[in-house]
């Protein structure tokens, strides 16, 4: 079952973003306008996410529509297959060490 | 591998722009291309700082419209210019009157730009915008005002000298540029700012306690000659000087009811003739009064006399005598009546007749007269005045007034007594000036501004072309300059060697020196090689190859020239055995120079030789073992040597020692 976003994370998500568009702003790499669309997408989305599997849903899209938050988007996609890999790692472990038992 | 270093890089020689070609440029620029301004993007680090990463991003999808924009409150800073110390201080009074300027300036042409911007993005008409905003000014208003200032900045000025071009220019290239308002909202929230900063001024205690009173005043006597002012139509100044005559109150009304008359285009002369008009006008009514009471009074006889008649005396002769007697008395009494009425009957269209009359322009004067007295007190037969507002404010101001005087005149002596609260005034108003000043140019600066960036921007595009196009420039000029002297075909692995070619540009460069490569670089570009011949624009190109390729002529024609040159030499030619075709354009004559040219060549690059090679330790070594074994290395040895650096095969020592000479 997938989990859900505490109010922290969805905090840390929201300064990650931020910080990520703010060094473009500062460096001029997009402009005010772009910035506004971006602020809008990011808010209209995490507003409505609840798990994390839409919160990669909604990074993806991030990443499609604006190139520079393509790192982030892997980061966070491999940092949750890690997750899911250990996860299931550990279910069958624990269903070997039932069988073996 | 030694060689003499590289000219620095030349500056690449931009197109020059007007201040036209910049703003159209600014035009056809996507508004949405603007960048955060550092006002916004300081207030979005205060919020990611303060850990408030969403609310930044509410603050972002915003934007930075309130940067742009200049508030109500930003300009209403200006009312603190000009209200320290003594209000009547010439310093004050002109910092003042150039803050209220500067308030309707900076607006007019913030809203101008507002509308200009919001017209043509919303299709709609400014005016309509205008009424939205709640605006108590027209569109007409704000565009005059906006277009004259902006029109007349000097920069504006020389664009055009026609003032109806330079409107044109404001209107479609300078006041729909966003970053034109940027910039002017940015300069003036910076001169505002500054007001916020301004030292108070202290006040010797002595002094407060009377300012605190004559403040009081100021804003009580303020305000009722404002209340009089429209109820009578004078100026301030009129009204004062009448206050300080120091009448009485009547006398003050009288004299206030006089002026105002006369400001209204009522004469001296007239005022008696419009006072007997009244006066008729009063008369007609009191006539109406007594032919209406008449008229009853004719009336109730009638009915008397009806009833009388109606009732026949009885009795004898003495009561038909009484009974006649009393309808005679009826009827002389209704007579006089009758005739009374109609006396006055007259006497009243008679009057009307008088007032009817009237020319217009009378009748419209007496009209001014009777609302003004109305306002000011209508005074009774007695010659007691009806009490008024106005009569009111007068009364006290007939007190307050002077006594508010007295206090200023106090308090500037006070003050002028105080040496460092002068000094503290003198301050705060230089400053104050300082402040206007920069808003004054705020309008040309902003527009200097805007220029600057837009020349910015197109001439960094233009760098970008330029570059480009140099690079494919020079690009082609490196493929030509490969094959020019020795010409190497890899299919076919043929070499051919140019030697008419290659001598004839080694004669170039030995009389002319880096003349001459100028030369070769005119011959690439299909230009005369005699340089008087040269345009200025055949110039530029040709000094564009020679200062990014002059090195790279001298290097390939110095090293072919030697190649060819030693290609005739046996041992040379053993040590390349032929693997490849050979052919050559040209006898071997033709690679031949004289000693005086070798001379000249000597003359040209002997400084630049000597300092190619004695930055090669393997070259000193072996001209000091040459001057070891008594050679005495001449010009054209060090030359070759120079050449063997060059191709790093400095190796050659057998060759260069039987060559040498």
């Amino acid at each position: 079952m997938d989990q859900n976003l505490s109010a922290e994370e969805k905090k840390k998500i929201y300064e990650d973003l931020f910080d990520i568009t703010f060094e473009q702003l500062k460096s001029k790499k997009i402009s005010l306008n772009e910035g506004q669309k971006i602020a809008g997408f990011v808010l209209d989305n995490m507003e409505g996410i609840i798990r994390k599997k839409e919160y990669i849903v909604f990074l993806e899209k991030l990443a499609k529509n604006w190139a520079i938050y393509n790192p982030y988007y892997l980061k966070n996609k491999s940092e949750k297959t890690k997750l899911e890999d250990e996860k299931k790692i550990s279910e069958l472990t624990s269903k070997l060490k039932q069988l073996i038992n | 591998m030694t060689e003499a270093p590289p000219p620095a890089s030349a500056e690449i020689k931009t197109t020059q722009f007007t201040a036209i070609q910049a703003l159209e440029f600014g035009r056809a620029q996507d508004a949405a291309s603007t960048d955060a301004s550092e006002a916004f993007l300081g207030k979005l680090q205060g919020l990611r700082e303060a850990d408030k990463g969403k609310e930044a991003f509410a603050d972002l999808r915003i934007g930075d419209k309130e940067a742009s924009r200049i508030s109500a409150s930003d300009v209403n800073k200006l009312q603190e210019i000009g209200k320290t110390g003594d209000e009547d201080d010439q310093a004050m009074k002109e910092n003042r009157q150039r803050a209220e300027t500067l308030k309707k300036q900076l607006q007019a042409v913030d809203i101008y730009c507002e509308l200009t911007t919001r017209a043509q993005a919303e299709n709609r008409k400014p005016g309509d915008i205008l009424t939205e905003m709640k605006r108590i000014e027209t569109w007409q208003q704000i565009e005059k005002t906006a277009l004259e200032l902006l029109r007349d900045q000097p920069v504006v000025r020389t664009m055009s000298k026609n003032a109806g071009e330079r409107e044109k220019i404001v209107k479609e290239m300078i006041a729909k540029d966003p970053k034109f308002r940027a910039a002017f909202a940015e300069a003036v929230k910076g001169a505002l700012s500054r007001i916020d900063m301004l030292q108070k001024v202290t006040e010797p205690t002595e002094i407060k306690a009377k300012t605190d009173k004559r403040d009081e005043l100021k804003e009580n006597t303020s305000r009722r000659f404002t209340l009089l002012k429209q109820s009578t139509g004078l100026e301030d100044q009129d009204l004062q000087d009448l206050i300080l005559q120091g009448h009485s109150e009547d006398v003050t009304l009288d004299d206030i009811f006089r002026r105002a008359l006369l400001k209204e285009g009522v004469a001296e002369v007239e005022i008696t003739v419009i006072e007997k008009h009244i006066k008729t006008e009063a008369d007609i009514v009191k006539l109406d009064k007594a032919i209406d009471t008449l008229g009853d009074e004719i009336g109730g006889l009638t009915d008397n006399l009806r009833a009388e008649r109606a009732k026949p005396p009885r009795g004898g002769k003495e009561a038909q005598s009484n009974f006649d007697e009393r309808i005679r008395g009826l009827e002389v009494e209704k007579s006089q009546k009758e005739n009374d009425l109609k006396n006055k009957q007259k006497e009243k269209n008679r009057l009307q007749g008088v007032l009817d009359s009237l020319l217009p322009e009378m009748k419209n004067k007496i009209a001014i007269y009777k609302s003004l007295e109305k306002k000011i007190g209508v005074k009774n037969e007695a010659g007691e005045r009806k009490k008024t507002a106005v009569g009111d404010d007068v009364g006290k101001l007939l007190t307050e007034y002077p006594e508010l005087k007295r206090l200023i005149k106090e308090v500037k002596d006070l003050a002028s007594q105080n040496e460092d609260y002068q000094r503290q005034l003198t301050q705060r108003g230089l400053l104050e000036s300082d402040i206007l000043r920069q808003l004054e140019v705020s309008f040309n600066d902003s527009i200097v501004d805007l220029i600057d960036k837009r020349f910015d921007e197109m001439t960094e595009l233009d760098k970008k072309r330029l570059v480009k196009e140099q690079d494919e420039g020079l690009k082609k000029f490196d493929e030509w300059l490969e094959k020019r002297y020795v010409e190497f075909d890899t299919n076919k692995r043929r070499e051919i060697h140019h030697r008419v070619t290659t001598g004839e540009d080694m004669r170039l460069v030995a009389w002319y020196g880096n003349d001459g490569v100028k030369r070769i670089a005119a011959k690439h570009l299909g230009y005369s090689t005699d340089p008087s011949t040269w345009t200025d624009e055949q110039k530029i190109n040709i000094d564009k190859i020679f200062d990014k390729k002059g090195q790279d002529i001298k290097k390939k024609l110095f090293t072919s020239y030697f190649k060819e040159r030693t290609f005739l030499d046996k041992s040379f030619r053993l040590r390349k055995p032929f693997s490849k075709e050979f052919l050559f354009d040209g006898g071997v004559g033709d690679l031949t120079l004289t000693e005086a040219e070798w001379g000249r060549l000597g003359e040209h690059f002997g400084s630049e030789i000597e300092a190619g090679l004695s930055s090669s330790k393997e070259a000193q070594t072996f001209l000091k073992g040459l001057k070891e074994k008594g050679i005495n290395p001449n010009w054209n040895l060090k030359w070759l040597l120079w050449i063997l650096v060059i191709l790093g095969i400095i190796g050659g020592v057998g060759f260069l020692a039987t060559k040498g000479g």
